[in-house]
């Protein structure tokens, strides 16, 4: 697979594959990366985790300090990425004693790929569980829908719109119920106001709310509570004006071309194949003491008609169909049973920081080695 | 419920407690057990962190921890006028109304008048939001904190003396009571023994109040103070009694709160009988009496068949209390220390030698002290942040004295090694002591850490690679003290050993701290099923990795030679300070277990010392090549002195 050394040669010596991997540019790259990290890590003091996320670690430029322009950090990792290829490719000699370069660069490379994985496919949500609750789905921890269902028997047929594609004035055809939603606003944080006992609300709205209001973002996403707006024209019936609440427990309910259709703002909800019944919650604390020492949930996984019953505890979570479910908070509501929350992750990348970590981590080993054997002998006296 | 009589009850309860001190020794109950903070503990421990926590000291001037909590347990007279109680700052004792003393400590006498002014300051003092506190109002609540915490122990004995407020003077009644005829004052505890007496007293009370004889009137009397005597006991952290609450589960009370109802006074009878043994035995200075009660319950609790009663430690962590290792590792390293800049100075084998059996006598210690804490604990060496210091340590000593094997004989970078070896040690243990100070280090683990596999992987790997990029600083350090002095300019050869230490410990560094942060992402993957999530605690480590790449890159396409690197070795050991605790001051991000409040003001200290230092390298370097440069005009320079003049030109 190692290219032959004339080929390597000529495209090393190519103007663009010089500059590529040029040293000023990696060590602009790693003083930028370093910059970043140090203003993105004191930025979450004030603004939280997710604004220094989209600001300093995600893709595009940033003001550091408010004066230089930088690009931001999944940028600068790219321009490794690219330029470690690079070097790998064209440059590193294949000989035993760069083997140890070898390993870690590739190692390297492939924790960015990862990283790269995780960043675009990884999907993490959670699942609340109270003792002898049965979950057959999952909830973001911070993107909204809007969805819209049936029951039908059993089972809920529902269909969702990602909150954040629905920008005011789009149009959406409700085909299945013969009508069309036109969106009006869309606050992605906001208050709610219930309406003056008398004064007739002129939204349909399942818990009294009149008025919704923009508030500033949280300091953390998850805190944000967004509301929205919309017009429900059906064929043959005056336009419904909804309004809805993020925060509101109940869902609204429609009568659309003579079916019962339920609606709701909510977390975005993912499905799942399986269930998972939360049988028993224990806290163990160290005695005499209100420190937790661990938490763990006893629970049932159901499939088909097979149960299994599985423990998920600190540091031990239970790996299933590509899903993966960590022990990660509890509460004990006043006068109810003990609930558990799972955060519950799929990511196709998953695997890739072990073996990349692996490889580093031998490559670093092997080349020291093979540079300090020498010094040994060298500066024996 | 008259005020009278409440107020009666809770001012009677100190003064009863009089009694002279003992003259006995102690030494039996240091191995006793007692469950605090979450961990059993010998009680030589628990003296050690009440002291340390009320005084900030190990010692009450003569006294032992242990001879004070004795002191304090048994007979609290006779400590109320010792200086037990420390006041950091001068303002809260001028709030207080009291003398400020020039040790800052102060007696439980003299605090006693102020008590009631304190109690109103803490209130107003905790009414504001933690975050908005001012120091005086924190110390005000630390020193509230501390003085009811005294009470109580104070008061853990109270209930076996004999008391004004339990005066039975009525035979009749002594007798229905089954109580000693030649007496009229008795104690709580002899009042509780038939309490059921009392009890049916106050309830016929109830339902006859017409017609009601002395001896009634004496007993109904009786069980009001002993029901007021029962609500205003105070629960100590003195938990020195078993009891089996479920089946398989022990749960440990105070005497206090096993006096304090019929049910649990049953089930402690036998055990409070001892203890109450053991503190008359005490008052009176009868020693047999003293080691024989407390033998007894070592033995009871000894004999428990609970997983909880693991005393099999408790010789080994009473030796490391006793002998305090990283203290005198700390002891030991300052003299190697001295002992190497004397050798330096005057070049003696023996000066070396010295140096060198006297850091390894300290690094024994050191290590004793951690293998005798990894068995106490039985959990890898690092899990607090007090223990990476003395962990850092250690492996940053190991690194530098094998170094210092490397060189020897060598006599350009002879004792370079054992410099920093000693260098490293007395810094480290220095601030492991202050963090020592603030109370007991052997804590128990919150749920996240409490994973042996993680703690000895990822964590000490990243220790490693903190200790390891320290000590290029440390390294980096002498190598611009060196190249600064007058007259080491012309010798550069004496630098090149040193830039090669300095090189090689970077790259040690770089690779654990990088596969530290690696095996740190994969225990988030595990824990909280993330691999990264750009956390403060995860920023910093990413930022001692980035930070030794760069540095290592530019060293090797020739950016940068000798200065740049040791320049930039000084700035890997700020990187490593605010990786190491400067993120845990910010207070966000998922890793709270580490969180901390104080010690901002001198991170920033060592932070601008670093960067003076390191301008007043650049700008000596700078002068002494222009120097030179001007004397250069004079005389044709040669090639030698050229890379004399400027150390970038050679890589060192």
């Amino acid at each position: 697979l190692i290219p032959r050394r004339s080929w390597r040669q000529s495209a090393a010596n190519h103007p663009l594959a010089k500059a590529v991997r040029h040293p000023v540019v990696t060590l602009s790259a790693l003083s930028i990366l370093f910059a970043l990290i140090f203003s993105g890590t004191l930025y979450q003091t004030e603004h939280g985790l997710y604004e220094a996320q989209k600001k300093f670690f995600g893709y595009g430029m940033v003001l550091v300090g408010g004066v230089f322009p930088l690009p931001s950090a999944s940028v600068v990792i790219w321009i490794l990425s690219i330029q470690l290829a690079a070097t790998m490719v064209l440059v590193l000699p294949w000989k035993p004693s760069k083997l140890g370069l070898w390993l870690s660069h590739a190692g390297l490379l492939a924790l960015l790929i990862g990283g790269f994985i995780t960043q675009t496919r990884a999907v993490e949500s959670r699942m609340t569980l109270a003792e002898g609750e049965e979950g057959h789905f999952t909830t973001a921890y911070q993107d909204w829908e809007l969805a819209f269902w049936e029951t039908r028997g059993d089972t809920n047929a529902v269909f969702a719109y990602d909150a954040i594609s629905l920008p005011a004035g789009r149009e959406i055809a409700l085909s299945r119920y013969g009508c069309r939603l036109r969106l009006r606003l869309y606050y992605p944080n906001c208050d709610a106001f219930a309406g003056t006992a008398g004064n007739q609300p002129p939204f349909l709205n399942p818990s009294g709310v009149a008025l919704i209001e923009r508030r500033k973002p949280e300091k953390e996403a998850v805190e944000n509570i967004p509301g929205i707006l919309f017009t429900l024209a059906e064929a043959g019936k005056a336009d419904r004006e909804i309004l809805l609440y993020g925060g509101e427990p109940r869902p609204l309910p429609l009568i659309l071309q003579g079916r019962r259709v339920f609606c709701q703002l909510r977390l975005k909800h993912y499905p799942l194949d399986f269930s998972l019944k939360l049988t028993d919650f224990v806290k163990t604390v160290h005695p005499g003491t209100r420190v937790a020492s661990s938490f763990a949930s006893h629970a049932e996984l159901k499939e088909g008609g097979s149960v299994r019953p599985v423990r998920i505890w600190m540091n031990n979570p239970l790996r299933y169909r590509g899903y993966t479910f960590f022990q990660s908070s509890y509460s004990q509501p006043e006068g109810a049973a003990e609930k558990s929350t799972f955060a519950v992750v799929t990511n196709p990348g998953r695997t890739l920081p072990y073996v990349s970590s692996l490889a580093v981590f031998a490559g670093l080993l092997l080349h020291f080695l093979l540079r300090f054997v020498p010094f040994l002998r060298r500066e024996a006296p | 419920m008259r005020p009278s009589l409440l107020f009666t009850v809770l001012v009677a309860g100190l003064p009863t407690l009089a009694g002279a001190a003992a003259q006995i020794r102690v030494h039996s109950l240091e191995k006793a057990a007692i469950l605090h903070e979450g961990r059993l503990k010998p009680m030589d421990t628990y003296a050690r962190h009440m002291l340390l926590q009320f005084s900030g000291r190990s010692r009450l001037k003569s006294l032992s921890a242990l001879e004070t909590m004795a002191r304090i347990l048994f007979t609290p007279a006779s400590i109320e006028n010792e200086p037990l109680f420390l006041i950091n700052n001068p303002e809260v004792a001028d709030a207080l109304g009291i003398a400020a003393e020039k040790r800052r400590r102060y007696a439980f006498a003299q605090l006693r008048p102020s008590l009631a002014k304190l109690e109103r300051l803490a209130r107003e003092a905790a009414d504001i939001p933690e975050d908005r506190q001012d120091l005086v109002g924190k110390e005000i609540l630390r020193v509230r904190g501390n003085l009811i915490e005294y009470q109580a122990l104070a008061g853990t004995f109270a209930y076996i003396l004999p008391d004004s407020i339990f005066r039975v003077e009525l035979p009749e009644n002594r007798s229905a009571l089954r109580l000693p005829a030649g007496q009229s004052r008795f104690s709580f505890w002899d009042l509780m023994g038939n309490a059921s007496i009392l009890v049916d007293a106050l309830r016929e009370d109830r339902e006859d109040t017409a017609g009601r004889s002395p001896a009634r009137t004496e007993l109904v009397s009786l069980a009001r103070i002993m029901f007021l005597k029962v609500q205003s006991l105070r629960p100590s952290s003195f938990r020195a009694l078993p009891f089996a609450a479920r089946p398989g589960v022990l749960e440990w009370l105070s005497p206090t709160e096993a006096v304090a109802s019929a049910r649990t006074l049953r089930a402690f009878r036998p055990d409070l009988d001892t203890w109450a043994q053991a503190a008359l035995a005490y008052r009176a200075g009868d020693q047999e009496g003293f080691d024989k009660a407390v033998g007894a319950f070592n033995d009871r609790v000894g004999n428990l068949a609970y997983d909880q009663v693991q005393a099999a430690h408790f010789p080994l962590e009473v030796l490391y209390q006793k002998t305090d290792p990283y203290y005198r590792a700390l002891t030991l390293y300052w003299l190697a220390l001295l002992a190497c800049f004397a050798f330096f100075l005057a070049r003696g084998r023996w000066l070396y030698r010295s140096s060198l059996w006297i850091c390894l006598a300290g690094l024994v210690f050191h290590l004793g002290g951690m293998v005798a804490r990894i068995v106490i604990m039985k959990r890898p060496p690092v899990a607090s942040l007090y223990e990476s210091f003395p962990f850092v340590a250690a492996a940053s000593i190991l690194a530098a004295l094998v170094l210092e094997r490397v060189n020897r004989g060598k006599h350009r970078s002879e004792g370079i090694g054992l410099l920093s070896a000693s260098l490293m040690g007395v810094i480290l243990l220095s601030i492991a002591n202050r963090y020592a100070a603030e109370g007991d280090t052997l804590n128990m683990l919150v749920a996240v850490l409490n994973s042996n596999f993680w703690l000895s992987t990822h964590v000490i790997c990243v220790t490693i690679g903190y200790s390891a990029c320290l000590l290029s600083g440390a390294l980096g350090h002498i190598w611009l003290f060196r190249a600064l002095l007058p007259g080491e300019a012309s010798r550069p050869e004496r630098l090149k050993p040193i830039g090669s230490m300095v090189y090689g410990t970077l790259c040690f560094g770089l690779l654990f701290a990088f596969i530290g942060t690696v095996l740190g992402g994969i225990w988030a993957d595990q824990s909280w099923g993330r691999f990264w999530g750009w956390d403060p605690k995860e920023n910093g480590a990413l930022l001692i990795v980035v930070w030794c790449a760069l540095l290592l890159h530019a060293r090797q396409w020739g950016y940068v030679h000798g200065p740049g690197m040791a320049l930039g070795t000084v700035f890997c050991a700020i990187v490593v300070s605010l990786a190491w605790f400067g993120v845990n001051l910010l207070n966000v991000g998922l890793h709270s277990y580490g969180f901390t409040s104080g010690g901002a003001f001198k991170l920033f200290g060592y932070i601008g010392a670093e960067l003076l230092f390191m301008g007043g390298a650049c700008l000596g370097l700078k002068l002494r090549s222009g120097m030179r440069a001007g004397s250069r005009s004079a005389a044709p320079p040669t090639r030698r002195s050229i890379s004399v003049l400027l150390p970038d030109a050679k890589n060192s």
